[in-house]
């Protein structure tokens, strides 16, 4: 009996000691997953330097408010050239000089700020440039012009600070933002938030929006629906001002819905047809729909011959596929097969064999990074050899799982191929690289497209922050980024918005793989 | 003469499904046959085997892809840790309850499946985006006579998959470690009695048996979502074949992997859904309960 009594308490010891160290675990590893990078990057004190060298004017410097955890960023610019970070609340600050431009020289300054006193800081080209506050208007190029390897300047957020309106996520030192992706489960989508967070981070070294930080606040929704509801619902119970460079392919068409029905702002994602329905919705590439379309026409200039279809299914993929069949369709192509497959589906065997067996002379493919991946291996293993077209194959982490079976493959790209050679000096992409290998270091090799559409949405959330005029709400969010007209964020020519549904970008370039390295051959076909 | 096509599928695809099918079964075979082990040794229905599989087929990952070693240092990572693993449950939660319910120690190992998920989610991340431990070339040949193209790492699976469930058989008959684990599944208090030692030859049943659920995890990688989650419910498709084999013979339990595999693979000619092969495993799960556990249905040869 007494060993009886010993075993049983043996074992509610265990089974607690069990539930006690999920418990442990599963924090710690929602932690590493999902908060320790959503807080607000401090400016180090070290770096409060003036271009002169001194402290920035401000009441206190660069020492602002201690939110955040842990994660500080020193908002020098590499090259040493100088930077102005000077957040004291209360303070009145203009800016040394008051009127530094932006690299890219276009950002007219001398606003002087008033409240927080945040003076921007500045980065530094080669030469020391220093932007310092000044309220950035017109069609700004934010933040380009980096010299290589340095991180970009950050946009001087240097309006009118405005009162806070903590309904709708606006405080005395942040400003609040949600976002949604697929942290978990078979889609990747950590790279997405934390290339937001890169540009988040880079915006409040060099001192936030008027004094106040950006902060993103995320949730997992695991490739699953209804997480990505219950994600829209707890954001919304958190107060935020809108929903910023969101990934959740399973999630976003409902939640497009539902948050804008809401009346938040949703910038960014991965253009599924809801976000070309809603005024409030601010996508920044073109609808799948449209890339649907694009790819039929680019297939008969491939002379793509037989093509067998393979698309994943997603609640948003039938005006995809149909666009896409439509478009061959009118090229002259006929497919031999069409597969829908899901985003789980690991073994693609079975599918390369049906292609086999319909006479496939070619892949057409619309799926995601990590289903191409699977695709490619068993191509490999059946030996099938012919042309694939798609998009989204630019993942340089999934295209060391692709292998040799995606040389000479074709995919198109709304934004600027950011690992194409061509590239390696442009401004726009080093600032981009910069800023997330400062940050998130191991990303790096997981940036594609759908992180540069995601990096676009934080320039575009940036800029029409900055043009509010008055209080900062969902309603003038809006109305700010409605005044964007011809905003050049990088990566991308131009976005515009204004009143009514949004459709900003209906260019694409197209990219090949040469022994592994994407080159873009054809720039900014436009539709 | 055309292609036999019949609701729109084309039959000529069969014969490649096959081929997908055994690959696949191959590896249920190879996990339940560690599951069946385990359980008729030490009496209990062990839910941790896949998260142990799961667990040890990450070490590979982490051994291999990660590291750069060849392929063959991670599995036998693997192999090293899924006996670990199994030694440290027996030993450290089921020998304690030696004695008690079997529902009891059923949920400690459930216990152990979440441990053990989310330790690896918190080492390696939650998502499935990992890339699978490569033992051999990816790349295929074509079997003669035939359309069927049979890839390198299907080929290796299905041959690793039979030559340990052979030896497993091999180990029962022929040795005295085996002939000990068949004297404790038949009554651990005969083997007592007859000198041997229960609890050693419980920890090597859990130890052999996990094995052999690392191995399976890792031949089956390049074949799922490689995530901690789909490794660890891979345990419910080696129930399933568990179950064919009423959770004590060893060659039915094989075979019941084999019919798996291809039961999940064929219904993919008509549609390439997955959701097709998870309705096959649960109906088959159902009606292997229904027929061979129904009251006086016929007992199999143990072990």
């Amino acid at each position: 009996m007494g060993s009886t009594s010993v075993r049983e308490r043996i074992a509610i010891v265990f089974m607690t000691l069990s539930v006690v160290a999920t418990l442990v675990l599963g924090g710690a590893l929602a932690a590493q997953l999902g908060h320790p990078r959503d807080q607000v990057v401090q400016v180090g004190a070290a770096s409060a330097t003036s271009p002169e060298g001194g402290v920035s004017p401000g009441d206190q410097p660069a020492s602002a408010a201690g939110v955040g955890s842990g994660e500080t960023t020193d908002a020098t610019a590499a090259d040493g050239g100088g930077s102005a970070a000077g957040s004291g609340a209360g303070g009145t600050a203009p800016a040394a000089g008051g009127q530094s431009p932006a690299a890219g020289g276009q950002s007219p300054a001398g606003q002087a700020t008033s409240g927080a006193g945040s003076a921007a800081p500045g980065q530094a080209g080669p030469a020391g440039r220093t932007a310092a506050a000044g309220k950035t208007t017109g069609t700004t190029r934010g933040g380009s012009g980096p010299a290589p390897g340095a991180v970009a300047p950050a946009p001087a957020g240097t309006g009118v600070k405005g009162p806070d309106n903590p309904e709708e996520g606006v405080t005395s030192d942040a400003i609040t933002v949600g976002g949604i992706f697929d942290e978990t489960g078979p889609v990747d989508a950590t790279v997405e938030r934390d290339t937001v967070r890169a540009y988040f981070n880079q915006v409040n070294a060099a001192g936030g929006i008027n004094g106040r930080k950006l902060r993103l606040l995320d949730c997992d929704s695991a490739f699953d629906p209804s997480r990505a509801h219950q994600c829209s619902q707890r954001l919304l119970s958190q107060k935020i001002l809108g929903i910023v460079g969101w990934t959740s392919p399973s999630g976003e068409e409902p939640e497009t819905k539902y948050l804008t029905g809401q009346g938040v702002p949703v910038i960014g994602g991965l253009s599924v047809p809801a976000q070309f329905n809603s005024p409030l919705a601010f996508p920044t590439m073109a609808s799948l729909t449209l890339h649907g379309t694009a790819m039929g026409k680019r297939a008969k200039a491939l002379n793509i011959e037989s093509p067998g279809i393979i698309v994943v299914n997603l609640n948003f993929i039938a005006p995809l596929k149909d666009a896409l069949l439509t478009s061959l369709h009118e090229s002259g192509i006929k497919e031999v097969d069409i597969e829908q497959v899901d985003a789980t589906k690991a073994d693609y065997s079975d599918i390369i064999v049906k292609m086999r067996a319909a006479g496939a002379k070619s892949i057409v493919g619309a799926l995601d990074p990590f289903s191409y991946a699977r695709m490619y291996q068993a191509m490999e293993r059946q030996n099938l050899k012919v042309p694939v077209l798609g998009f989204g194959l630019d993942k340089k982490s999934a295209n060391d799982a692709y292998g040799s079976a995606v040389y000479e493959s074709n995919s198109l790209m709304p934004f600027k191929e950011a690992f194409d050679p061509a590239y390696s000096k442009d401004a726009d992409v080093t600032e981009y690289f910069s800023a997330v290998q400062r940050y998130f270091p191991n990303q790096v090799k997981a940036l594609d497209v759908y992180t540069e559409a995601q990096w676009v949405a934080a320039k575009v959330f940036v800029e029409g922050l900055k043009r509010i005029q008055g209080p900062i709400s969902r309603q003038t969010l809006v109305a700010g980024l409605n005044t964007l007209k011809n905003f050049q964020p990088g990566l991308v020519p131009s976005i515009s918005y204004g009143q009514g549904n949004h459709d900003p970008n209906r260019c694409f370039s197209w990219i090949k793989n040469d022994k592994g390295t994407w080159k873009t051959y054809d720039q900014q076909q436009c539709f | 003469m055309g292609t036999p096509v019949i609701l729109g599928a084309n039959l000529s695809l069969i014969p490649s499904f096959t081929v997908i099918g055994i690959v696949l079964g191959g590896v249920y075979a190879l996990a339940a046959v560690g599951l069946v082990l385990i359980y008729r040794v030490s009496g209990v229905l062990n839910f941790a085997h896949g998260a142990v599989a799961m667990f040890a087929t990450f070490t590979a990952y982490e051994v291999s892809t990660v590291r750069g070693a060849p392929g063959w240092v991670g599995a036998l990572a693997a192999i090293m840790t899924g006996a670990a693993l199994g030694f440290v449950i027996e030993w450290l939660t089921i020998r304690p309850l030696t004695g008690r319910p079997a529902l009891v120690k059923v949920v400690v190992t459930i216990g152990w499946l979440l441990v053990l998920q989310t330790a690896a989610g918190l080492i390696w991340g939650a998502t499935a985006y990992h890339q699978p431990v490569k033992l051999v070339s990816r790349s295929g040949f074509h079997l003669a006579g035939t359309d069927v193209t049979v890839g390198y790492d299907q080929l290796t699976t299905v041959v690793v998959a039979l030559a340990f469930a052979l030896a497993i058989a091999a180990l029962l008959r022929y040795t005295t470690l085996g002939n000990a684990m068949r004297a404790v599944a038949d009554s651990p208090e005969t083997a007592r009695l007859w000198g041997i030692s229960v609890n050693r030859v419980t920890a090597a049943s859990w130890m052999v048996g996990s094995a052999m659920a690392a191995v399976a995890g890792v031949l089956i990688t390049p074949l799922i979502a490689f995530d901690t989650f789909s490794l660890t419910v891979v345990v419910i498709n080696a129930f399933a074949a568990a179950l064919f084999g009423r959770l004590a013979s060893l060659p039915l339990t094989v075979l019941g992997g084999f019919l798996l595999g291809m039961a999940q693979t064929y219904p993919r000619v008509f549609s390439s859904l997955s959701g097709t092969a998870d309705l096959v495993t649960f109906v088959l799960v159902l009606l292997t309960l229904g027929v061979l556990f129904r009251p006086g249905s016929r007992r199999v040869r143990v072990v």
